[in-house]
């Protein structure tokens, strides 16, 4: 056993030696060739995702469909317009669509939006009935494509039931019907 | 089997697992949006006006003819209409005599009591829900029935008269009590139980003239109908058109024609009408 240690001792004893030679010879100064490259990108810019109604952006000013109105309307007659949704930007997108009513007129007045439909019908003569002509109903779950300068048309058409309350009567205080739509980017 | 190897059996299950949802759940991306909206003009509703009684005449066998003017609605006229027979002229119980749907305005009642007064007043509807009766009107029983029509005049402004824009409200004012833009006599062997008017303004020359209705309170682009507008009857006996002056006859409006058509009615549905045309300069 005391054999065998001192063997051991003796090996460590070496490697310490070699190490203390080489760690000698590695302290001398060596001035190597360098070189640099630099590599410049093109340039970069974002494109947008632009929604246009009729050409307008609607956004953050509503677009005002004006000849969506009717005045003293009674039950069973209804307005409609058609609106053009445009893909303005850079990508393709999908929109959803969402109506809001407003004014004393809000409870009882129906609001359809249709894609792929326009307006017919009368606002002139009694009884005034707008209406749309076929497409596809449109709400708030419902997902359409538009790809880049792709154009859908919307109708929009606003009624007053048949069986409207005899309460709403004589609401001569404009109402409103804004319909919203919420654009986002698809990947392919 | 020893604890090392269920560790890497277990670590590539979870390596086979999530590889394999994560291939079926599609990464979050931030994609782009945008909105835009669209919002309407102004939407207003329409009313139902209060429908002149009806007319009503009966058959030595007793039937009751009726009819009425139809009843403005919104920019049109009611939809339906229902007659109902009353037992009194006023409270009372009633049943529906008869009904139609427009444009027909006239119905017949065959169930009038034979030798009862029978009172009628009109239901004009619009829609579901929209409705509005008249005021009930008298048919006697059938052989003393009243043949006689009511005497009805134009008091002021008789036919022919022309004033300036600027003085003719003072004009009518001289010639008609307050609160009517014009005014008259009635008179019946029985009573007058209604006078119902028509004044239409036209303004402007050629295919630019504009015609236009009072309706009591204002001048109307709307179509007007005698029958439609219910003058004001003072003790059966005179009757005014209701309005303001100043709107009627805007001191500088200029140059117009206006056509005055009155009607009045007695109980038995005896009708005269009489009609003024004056201008202003």
């Amino acid at each position: 056993m005391a054999r065998r240690g001192r063997a051991t001792k003796g090996w460590a004893a070496l490697a310490l030696a070699g190490g203390l030679v080489l760690g000698a010879g590695s302290q001398g100064t060596f001035a190597f060739w360098s070189d640099t490259d630099t590599v410049a990108s093109g340039s970069f810019t974002t494109g947008r995702l632009d929604l246009t109604v009729d050409g307008a952006q609607g956004n953050p000013t509503a677009y005002a469909a004006t000849n969506l109105a009717l005045a003293t309307m009674v039950p069973g007659e209804s307005v409609a317009a058609t609106l053009t949704v445009r893909n303005a930007g850079d990508a393709p997108f999908t929109f959803r669509a969402s109506a809001t009513k407003a004014g004393d007129l809000a409870t009882p007045l129906v609001v359809e939006v249709l894609a792929g439909s326009t307006q017919t019908g009368d606002d002139a003569t009694y009884p005034r009935t707008e209406g749309c002509s076929g497409g596809t109903p449109l709400s708030p779950t419902t997902a359409t494509r538009l790809d880049v300068a792709a154009s859908l048309t919307l109708c929009v058409k606003v009624s007053l039931p048949f069986e409207t309350a005899d309460t709403f009567q004589s609401k001569t205080t404009p109402s409103t019907v804004s319909v919203a739509l919420a654009a986002t980017q698809v990947a392919a | 089997m020893s604890r090392a190897t269920l560790v890497v059996l277990a670590l590539l299950l979870g390596l086979g697992v999530g590889t394999t949802l994560g291939s079926r759940t599609p990464a979050t991306l931030a994609a782009f949006s945008d909105s835009a909206a669209a919002t309407s003009g102004g939407l207003t509703s329409g009313a139902i006006a209060k429908p002149t009684s009806p007319v009503g005449s009966r058959s030595l066998a007793g039937a009751v003819t009726l009819s009425w003017a139809a009843t403005p609605a919104g920019t049109g006229t009611a939809g339906t209409y229902r007659v109902l027979r009353w037992s009194a002229p006023t409270g009372g119980t009633s049943v529906q005599a008869c009904a139609t749907t427009a444009p027909t305005t006239t119905c017949s009642d065959a169930g009038a009591p034979l030798l009862a007064t029978a009172y009628y007043s009109l239901v004009a509807t619009v829609g579901a829900a929209w409705s509005k009766e008249s005021d009930r009107v008298a048919v006697p029983v059938a052989g003393s029935s009243d043949t006689v029509a009511p005497a009805l005049s134009v008091g002021f402004p008789t036919t022919g008269t022309s004033f300036s824009s600027g003085s003719m409200s003072t004009k009518v004012a001289a010639g008609c009590p307050a609160g009517g833009v014009a005014c008259g006599s009635t008179s019946d062997n029985v009573a007058t139980t209604a006078v119902t008017y028509r004044l239409e303004r036209r303004s402007g020359a050629g295919p630019v003239s504009v015609t236009e209705c009072w309706n009591g309170s204002a001048w109307s682009g709307a179509t007007c109908l005698l029958g439609q507008q219910p003058a004001t009857l003072v003790g059966g006996t005179a009757w005014r058109v209701p309005g303001l002056l100043e709107p009627a006859y805007p001191n500088a409006f200029g140059a117009a024609a206006f056509t005055l058509t009155v009607r009045a009615v007695d109980a038995a549905g005896n009708a005269t009408t009489a009609t003024s045309t004056f201008s202003t300069t």
